[in-house]
């Protein structure tokens, strides 16, 4: 196995727990909703799956857990939302800051205990293709859900009715009533898929990428991630490569962490700015000021933001 | 299929806006809907095709009660509603549009069979529809095209149409009528809500008349078309003679000459008048007659008032006052001293005991129910419009009101002109759209007559007749 | 006064109530708890002045959002404006300038200037690129806590070493002191003060703040009465951004007396939390800051004596929060006033 090969199969395995992060919010978002509490979330779940695989002794157990806590909080933040019309985000931050305490709180008793750990899995002829084979198709079955999930819910969201209604009930909830989709309902049950994913990625966090507990296990890895599905443009694709992206930037900074001190310390914040640079572009090139942008560049970074993205819905009459 | 109204009614706060409506559409008719703006119509359609929930009364489909306040149930019972707005999504694609909500189309989209579809009736109603490009660039008129092609695919057996066809050439609009005939013959509903007496002439069977929230009669078609416009306007189409002596023709001598560039809504770029005229904007709901009075008010508008040749009103001497009270012209949730103190204030530091007296005399003044600590969201309607009144600096040289006494009881409406007309000596110009002829007529000077976001006749009010503007608003 | 008084006693009695409940699920004593907490926070002078000193932090970061609040604004960019806040005050301390007596004062306008230039850049990417204030700040915060770690490691390391511990001390002259031998927190305590009475007369006296809070009530409105309300959403993160940044510098000035990464200690966050509750109330933020403060303070005892994890303080807070506005939206707490006024008035 050559070194290129070796570093892309870190890298790849590295950027699972984001895909599935990104990919899962991303369906929220797509439906109209934002959940905030990713930071809260990711950790709560890593450590989840980590307790319930030790208890237990298996490690799907621990996965399914972490999904379906996952799913609940993205459920408890739509219903607190719906019910009492608190402000989506308010509920994401509050519950982003109990989350992440309370996962420092219980995680306590699991710090530095050896972690069980995935076996690998590989696709039986798919791993035979040069390069491509083993950094994709010869890992755990966790990195390999997070390669088929990217197709897949790119796939979902914009090839098939139930991804266009979604995508309309995010966009225009009025319209999407009108047409007889039930609003609240698809707003429940996309969040909890969301969720799920999201919860599946604190999962793999912990399972895959750095075994076992420690405080703050995870962190900063939701605020990068909510980062990145605005960098995606809230399309999954494009959200991958932003997430592979800074797996390559991470990798880098591991192999030059000795010439440059704190480089790594600095690194987990360039999805930061360049979030902030993808709302400055989709913003202009929506706007008429975008028009000297090539043709090709401006269908690049155009997205459109669900229009009714955080907004409290309340069916009139 | 057969649709039975029995005693909708239904309320928004004090509003009645539909009052025990009952009335039957029978099989394979295409049946009217008209009446004046918050007559009830958009109200009752709303609550066939499921968006609002009645306080009571019932609708049965062929007999069968329909559950109602669901969009499901509607859909369920194939009901599809073309309305003035597209319910559309703007950053979809136009195929992506057509299928969000549909029943019928497969798991995974196809698009090669619904570019078919599309392309097959845009052949048939010589329509042109791009499926690949996004809803927001296309006109509104090829939306409602792409809305009805939806919802003959997906087999609407009633088909209500909202004011539709305003998006439509006059040879579109033939071919839609002629498929519109064909499908009733077949034996599906067709409802068409317009205000175009002459559309509704050329294909409707049946006509229902609405007025005030009430059914005032079922006719079968056709009937006189004069008949019609006197029916759908109600009390204001009684030819009155008392009007309120106008104020520019006995002053008309000695007052100053003022221009309104108005390039946007109509071909004239200029219209002459008096200074202290009051014009009013006729005009139904939609017809651009509140955009028009909005297009005066900004930094730089889009229509001007020249006070002479060279110097227009200038933005700070303007007042605007916007028909959602409450929503667009009012803080909901600040006391009306702090909506005092906002528009009078003029220093930097706010002496609140001065403004709680000027609060104290305003309150009198405009007889408002409420005390200086009372929030905006607590006043009724008709305070709201008082404290609106109240808030009208004396520095305002052009007045715009938007809809002044709309959801007012008689009594307010009556005060908010008693006060207007004590003001307009001091104004330069006050403009002001009504949907309501009558008081277009009691009030104003020159009339301003608006359809499909243009103006389509201008005149004083003694050279302009009320059944003259009654049929141009309308569009005839 | 006296009614509403009442139902925030009921509303918080029902909270404390809810946090009771979490803390008995997770299985500690939640009376044990709350008398460890007051014990640990008002114990002793020393308690005291450090439970006043986190506090006054807090409430400048309250009264920052309490600001942007009112225009209608999320300013979640709050903890960098705190964070650049710590770094003017820094570049003040390694100059000249740091070694003079009012070394202070100028340290604290500093960090005011620096956090206000944040919460410029906030409001700039919001008004001329439409940047949601919530993301752009997310983003501001990071790359600020980036920049701080850069200082630190980079051009203002310690004379040789590179580390994340932080800048070297600042010189004495640029400490802001206790009172007298105490570590009593008075100079803070002062400047929190005047911040207060500074905004409680801006909120409640003048054009300016009748301006802001209308803009923030309805923008639609605020264009009929000739506000323009770009302008004062640039005012509303200038006025936050700078009570920010002076709370950076305290905490840099005062409490670390140097430049380390995460100064601001997620009380920014806090103080969203606290501004959540409080709404436009200054009052509710100086108790509910002295609250915080003392739980977050008192929590080290939490950590000695019963071995609890320092993460407690934020679980009762956020707890509480979220149960004070469920509490405020399901309308429990008016319910059960006019229950009790009712009781009440059957006995008279």
């Amino acid at each position: 196995m050559s070194s290129l090969e070796l570093t892309f199969i870190t890298i790849v395995s590295m950027s699972a727990p984001l895909i599935f992060a990104v990919i899962g919010e991303t369906i929220t978002e797509r439906v109209g909703i934002v959940n905030l509490s990713l930071e809260g979330t990711l950790l709560i779940t890593a450590l989840a799956s980590f307790a319930v695989t030790i208890w237990t002794d298996s490690l799907y157990l621990g996965i399914i857990s972490a999904g379906l806590i996952g799913g609940l909080i993205a459920f408890l933040i739509v219903l607190i939302n719906f019910r009492f019309y608190i402000n989506q985000i308010a509920v994401g931050f509050i519950f982003t800051i109990f989350l992440w305490k309370l996962s420092s709180y219980l995680g306590g008793d699991f710090v530095r205990i050896p972690g069980p750990y995935l076996d690998e899995i590989s696709v039986p002829i798919l791993k035979e293709i040069p390069f491509l084979g083993p950094v994709f198709f010869d890992n755990n079955i966790l990195v390999l859900s997070s390669i088929i999930l990217i197709p897949l819910s790119w796939f979902f969201l914009f090839r098939t009715k139930f991804g266009v209604n979604l995508r309309a009930v995010g966009e225009n909830p009025s319209a999407a009533d009108a047409r007889g989709l039930d609003v609240m309902k698809y707003r429940f049950i996309y969040s909890f898929v969301g969720g799920v994913l999201i919860g599946i990625g604190g999962a793999t966090f912990s399972l895959e990428v750095k075994y076992g507990w420690s405080e703050g296990h995870t962190l900063n890895y939701g605020w990068i991630a909510l980062a990145i599905v605005i960098f995606g443009g809230w399309n999954p694709v494009r959200g991958s490569v932003g997430v592979y992206g800074f797996g390559i930037l991470q990798v880098l900074s591991l192999k030059l962490q000795s010439l440059t001190i704190g480089f790594s310390q600095i690194l987990p914040l360039i999805p930061f700015p360049l979030m902030i640079l993808t709302l400055v572009l989709i913003q202009s090139a929506n706007k008429n000021e975008g028009r000297w942008f090539p043709k090709p560049i401006r269908l690049l970074i155009l997205g459109n933001q669900p229009q009714s993205l955080g907004i409290t819905y309340k069916k009139d009459s | 299929m057969k649709i039975e109204f029995k005693n909708i009614s239904k309320s928004f706060g004090k509003v009645q806006a539909n009052s025990k409506i009952s009335f039957t559409i029978s099989t394979g008719s295409i049946h009217a809907i008209i009446g004046e703006n918050g007559a009830g119509k958009s109200t009752l359609i709303k609550i066939l095709s499921g968006q609002i929930l009645p306080d009571e009364g019932s609708i049965k489909l062929n007999n069968k009660k329909m559950i109602l306040g669901s969009t499901q149930e509607a859909n369920k019972k194939r009901i599809g509603i073309l309305g003035q707005d597209p319910l559309d999504f703007s950053n979809f694609t136009v195929l992506e549009s057509f299928l969000a909500g549909g029943n019928k189309s497969s798991v995974i989209v196809s698009k090669s069979k619904i570019e078919k579809i599309i392309s097959e009736f845009s052949k048939k109603f010589d329509w042109e529809i791009d499926v690949n490009s996004l809803i927001k660039d296309l006109s509104v008129g090829q939306r409602q095209q792409l809305e009805l092609i939806r919802l003959l695919y997906l087999g609407a057996k009633i088909i209500i149409l909202d004011e539709p066809t305003s998006g439509f050439s006059l040879d579109q609009k033939k071919k839609v009528f002629d498929n519109l005939r064909e499908l009733a013959a077949k034996g599906y509903s067709v409802i068409l809500v317009s205000h175009k007496i002459e559309e509704i002439l050329e294909i409707c069977t049946k006509v229902t008349i609405l007025q005030n929230g009430s059914v005032l009669q079922t006719l079968d078609l056709p009937v006189d078309p004069k008949l019609l416009i006197k029916k759908m306007f109600g009390k204001s189409s009684e030819i009155t003679n008392n009007l309120t002596p106008s104020f520019i023709m006995n002053n008309n001598n000695n007052a100053k000459n003022l221009s309104l560039e108005i390039k946007e809504f109509s071909s004239e770029e200029k219209i002459k008048l008096a200074e202290g005229t009051i014009i009013g904007v006729a005009g139904l709901q939609g017809s651009g007659s509140d955009k028009f009075i909005k297009s005066f008010y900004s930094y730089s508008p889009q229509s001007k008032v020249y006070s002479d040749e060279i110097t227009s009103v200038e933005y700070s001497n303007i007042t605007y006052v916007a028909s959602d009270r409450l929503e667009k012209g009012l803080f909901p949730d600040m006391t009306i001293k702090e909506h005092i103190a906002l528009m009078y204030n003029s220093k930097s530091l706010i002496n609140w005991s001065n403004t709680l007296e000027l609060t104290k005399n305003l309150i009198n003044t405009y007889g408002i129910v409420g005390n200086p600590e009372t929030l905006a969201k607590n006043l009724s309607g008709g305070n709201q419009q008082r404290l609106m009144l109240a808030l009208i600096k004396e520095n305002t040289k052009l007045l715009l009101l938007e809809q002044p006494t709309r959801g007012l009881d008689i009594g307010s409406a009556k005060f908010v002109w008693e006060n207007l007309f004590q003001t307009r000596s001091k104004k330069n110009l006050i403009i002001f759209s009504s949907v309501d002829l009558d008081e277009i007529y009691d009030y104003s000077d020159y009339i301003i007559c608006f359809y499909d976001n243009k103006i389509v006749s201008t005149g004083y009010k003694n050279v302009l007749s009320k059944s003259i503007v009654m049929e141009k608003i309308s569009g005839n | 006064m006296y009614k509403s008084l009442l139902q925030n006693f009921i509303t918080t009695i029902l909270a404390v109530f809810s946090v009771s409940l979490v803390l008995f699920i997770l299985q500690v004593s939640p009376l044990e708890i709350y008398n460890n907490l007051f014990d640990g926070s008002f114990g002793n002078l020393d308690k005291i002045s450090r439970t006043l000193l986190i506090a006054t932090v807090m409430a400048l970061a309250g009264f920052a959002l309490i600001i942007t609040f009112s225009a209608g604004l999320w300013n979640i960019g709050i903890e960098g404006q705190m964070l650049f806040g710590a770094i003017g005050a820094t570049f003040i301390a390694r100059t000249i300038l740091g070694e003079l007596f009012f070394a202070p004062v100028i340290i604290i306008i500093f960090g005011g200037i620096f956090g206000s230039l944040l919460g410029l850049l906030s409001a700039f990417l919001k008004i001329r690129f439409n940047v949601h204030e919530i993301f752009g700040g997310l983003g501001i915060n990071f790359v600020a806590s980036g920049l701080i770690v850069y200082l630190v490691i980079g051009p203002w390391k310690r004379e040789g070493i590179a580390s994340t511990g932080g800048t070297d001390l600042f010189p004495a002259a640029s400490w802001i002191n206790g009172f007298g031998e105490s570590n009593f927190p008075v100079y803070p305590i002062v400047i929190a003060i005047f911040i207060f009475l500074l905004l409680f007369t801006l909120l409640s006296r003048t054009s300016l703040g009748l301006r802001l809070i209308a803009t923030g009530a309805n923008t639609d409105a605020a264009d009929k009465f000739k506000i323009d309300a770009g302008k004062f959403i640039i005012y509303a993160f200038i006025f936050a951004g700078a009570i920010g940044g002076i709370a950076g510098s305290i905490q840099a000035s005062s409490i670390h007396h140097k430049l380390v990464p995460g100064i601001a200690g997620g009380y920014g966050f806090l103080g969203i939390l606290i501004a959540l509750i409080a709404g436009r109330n200054l009052f509710t933020v100086v108790i509910i800051s002295l609250v915080f403060a003392s739980i977050m303070v008192g929590g080290v005892q939490l950590q000695l004596r019963l071995g609890l994890d320092s993460s407690f303080p934020y679980i009762i807070e956020s707890v509480f929060v979220m149960a004070w506005l469920i509490i405020k939206a399901s309308k429990v707490d008016a319910k059960l006033l006019r229950f009790i006024i009712k009781k009440e008035g059957n006995f008279e």
